[in-house]
């Protein structure tokens, strides 16, 4: 009965009601907007930064005065592949770390950050999201791929190099000797990031160029089930290791992994290392852009509550009558009290509904402006465009915490309401 | 017969490879001249390098240097004079460690004598002497006129992978002086042409008056002619003044840059 009557007074009251909605839905709308980019950027770059380094949880092998390296790769893919749970995919990769390799093409060169072989037949699942201007990852699988090269848009501009053309690579082998080799651009992926300077090719065919057997690896990719915990994971991975060989304790950020090595190393030891401890610099970035977002609506939000208790305190005086009229009949201070509260409720969650709506809609507008030509957007940006993500968890929080925040405005001048006794409201001019 | 036809062939191996001992020898013997006709041991020596690159069908930079070098204790130090904005930063190389130093921020970095010097195709490592004999052996020799020059043509392999380029092929004029030299990758593949065409005497040994560097790497189609990236070295004023220890210091260099 008391939600009838106050989903009756909400529609009887709408206009006045009018101004306080569209508030809510302008900031629930911003929260949607700002979470959804916010969470969209930071599965953006984890998804970059996946295959950039190795998979969800890498695993490197450092020994002393060598370079990176695992002398036995096939065992820890099988331990890997055996042991552990939550895992989707393991695959071999060689990375090459040295920062001078480069790659020669019509008089133009181009410095790579890093050069990554890949077992493509066995990770080209995991690479389907890379956006490909031309080419693509299938020109890599099996024979096709040999001698073959993934080079970035960036790279490719700077080259002016397109799918098909032969570019030069130049690099240093393990023990420091000029190599080159001639390879074949078999795909351009859209990237102008940090994440832009590496190309991708086949682990096999790198090997030799440093001088390593064809099936050597500096690292092994662990992509993770979704939804997995990737600080559980990690864990577990090196707990699998730990077993067969030496591994180092538990890396949270790189700056632990320069420390590890800087105590010394006594034989060849692995490195485990989470995305999340490999972004550790870039999610304070983004960490920090959420707190001044939240902080941002917090205060827009207390604006509303202030509103809201305003709007609520006038309400109540001109609905005095009213409240005489339902007390005489019966109605109970806490029905009124519910009554009021119940009205704000159903106020709030139907302009945060809206809001959403609003704020997808944005979503899918913004997700459609070329932000390519911003340099330092690339990170955070797949093909140019911005991407999203409205998790169900934090858009239940969202919603819950703005109906709450607007049941607790009108909770004051509810109670108040609630106070009011008929033969006093009856006597009120309100 | 069947002795006969034995030690006909056993002559003919133990000969065919003492022939090629004799070849190595004396291939041997000729980059340890190379080497000792253009090394100082006994003194200091210095000298100005004006090192001009240019690109493919584009600009033309230049870079002034001037270079101090004590081959005995196989040091370096290098002090950029020109261009104005690169005033000031020097190179010192004490033995394996290539120090660069930069005026502006004031600090010294660990850098490798592989890198290009100034971006140009002379190598850091080409300010060093010649150590032909130390780091490479001959594979095979033959000979060839080049221009006026009649000259021993070795191909040379790294001895130790210390070295940049894993093979080399020389071309030695018969008074013991490299005029062309080509640099391949460890793949083979020609990555760096240069030709001494004159040297200079100075004291007893040689230095290089000019050198001409083809970057093979780095080429363009330009009117349907490939055009490489060319450096030309000129070496002037060489001396050969004794230098006091101090001249290999950070110190120096740091007091030289202001």
């Amino acid at each position: 009965m008391t939600f009838f009557l106050a989903f009756r007074n909400l529609l009887l009251q709408r206009k006045r009601y009018s101004v306080i909605a569209a508030a809510i839905v302008v900031g629930f709308a911003l929260i949607t907007v700002i979470s959804g980019v916010t969470d969209g950027a930071l599965t953006t770059v984890k998804a970059k930064a996946a295959r950039y380094f190795a998979g969800h949880i890498s695993v490197t092998g450092y020994s002393p005065d060598k370079p990176q390296g695992i002398s036995d790769p096939d065992l820890l893919v099988a331990l890997l592949r055996g042991d552990v749970q939550e895992v989707r995919t393991v695959s071999k990769r060689t990375v090459y770390y040295r920062q001078d390799a480069s790659l020669f093409f019509g008089g133009e060169s181009v410095r790579q950050r890093r050069l990554v072989g890949i077992d493509f037949d066995g990770e080209a699942e995991e690479l389907r999201g890379m956006k490909f201007g031309s080419g693509g990852i299938d020109a890599m699988l099996g024979d096709a791929g040999r001698n073959g090269i993934l080079i970035s848009s960036t790279a490719a501009g700077l080259l002016q190099a397109r799918v098909g053309d032969d570019v030069q690579l130049f690099l240093t082998t393990d023990s420091g000797q000029y190599n080159t080799a001639t390879l074949v651009v078999k795909g351009v992926f859209e990237e102008t990031s940090l994440f832009g300077f590496v190309a991708y090719l086949r682990n096999a065919d790198l090997n030799p160029l440093l001088g390593r057997d064809e099936t050597a690896a500096t690292d092994i990719a662990v992509y993770a089930k979704n939804g997995a915990s990737l600080d559980r994971l990690g864990l577990d991975v090196r707990d699998a290791l730990a077993a067969s060989v030496a591994v180092m304790p538990v890396l949270a950020s790189k700056e632990d992994r320069r420390d590890a090595l800087a105590g010394g190393l006594d034989g060849e030891t692995l490195a485990v290392m989470t995305l999340n401890a490999h972004l550790a610099q870039i999610t304070d970035i983004l960490d920090a852009f959420s707190l001044v977002s939240y902080f941002v609506l917090v205060v827009f939000v207390i604006i509303v509550m202030v509103g809201i208790l305003n709007t609520y305190r006038v309400l109540v005086y001109e609905r005095t009558k009213e409240i005489g009229t339902m007390r005489a009949l019966g109605m109970s201070r806490a029905s009124v009290v519910g009554l009021f509260v119940i009205e704000a409720a159903l106020l709030a969650g139907t302009a945060s509904l809206a809001g959403l709506a609003f704020g997808t809609i944005a979503l899918r507008l913004i997700g459609l402006i070329d932000f390519s030509v911003i340099a330092a957007a690339g990170m955070f940006t797949e093909g140019g465009r911005l991407g999203y993500y409205l998790g169900s968890r934090s858009t239940i929080v969202n919603l819950a915490a703005m109906v709450a925040a607007v049941m607790i405005a009108a909770f004051g001048p509810a109670r108040g309401a609630g106070r009011i006794r008929p033969v006093d409201a009856m006597r009120s001019n309100g | 017969m069947k002795r006969i036809f034995t030690l006909i062939a056993l002559s003919i191996l133990v000969g065919g490879s003492s022939a090629r001992a004799q070849e190595s020898a004396a291939s041997a013997a000729l980059l340890r001249k190379v080497d000792s006709l253009v090394a100082f041991m006994d003194t200091d020596v210095s000298a100005e390098y004006r090192i001009e690159k240019r690109d493919p069908g584009g600009s033309t930079s230049i870079t002034v240097a001037a270079m101090f070098r004590r081959d005995r204790t196989n040091q370096f130090l290098i002090l950029i004079l020109e261009p104005v904005s690169d005033k000031g930063k020097g190179y010192l190389k004490e033995g394996d460690n290539l120090w660069l130093y930069d005026p502006v921020g004031k600090s010294f970095t660990f850098t490798s004598a592989k890198e290009r010097f100034q971006n140009s195709s002379f190598r850091n490592s080409d300010f060093n002497r010649f150590n032909f004999s130390g780091d490479y052996r001959a594979v095979a020799n033959s000979r060839e006129q080049l221009g006026k020059f009649s000259c021993t043509v070795l191909n040379l392999e790294a001895r130790n992978d210390r070295v940049s380029f894993p093979k080399v092929k020389l071309w030695i004029s018969d008074d013991g002086l490299v005029r062309k030299m080509e640099d391949y990758s460890l793949s083979g593949q020609l990555m760096r042409t240069t030709a001494i065409p004159s040297y200079q005497k100075v004291g007893s040994r040689w230095l290089p008056l000019s050198m001409v560097i083809v970057d093979h790497l780095k080429f363009r189609s330009i009117g349907g002619k490939m055009e490489y990236e060319r450096t030309t070295v000129t070496i002037s004023n060489p001396s050969l003044n004794k230098l006091p220890d101090s001249t290999y210091t950070k110190e120096y260099l740091e007091k030289v840059s202001r």
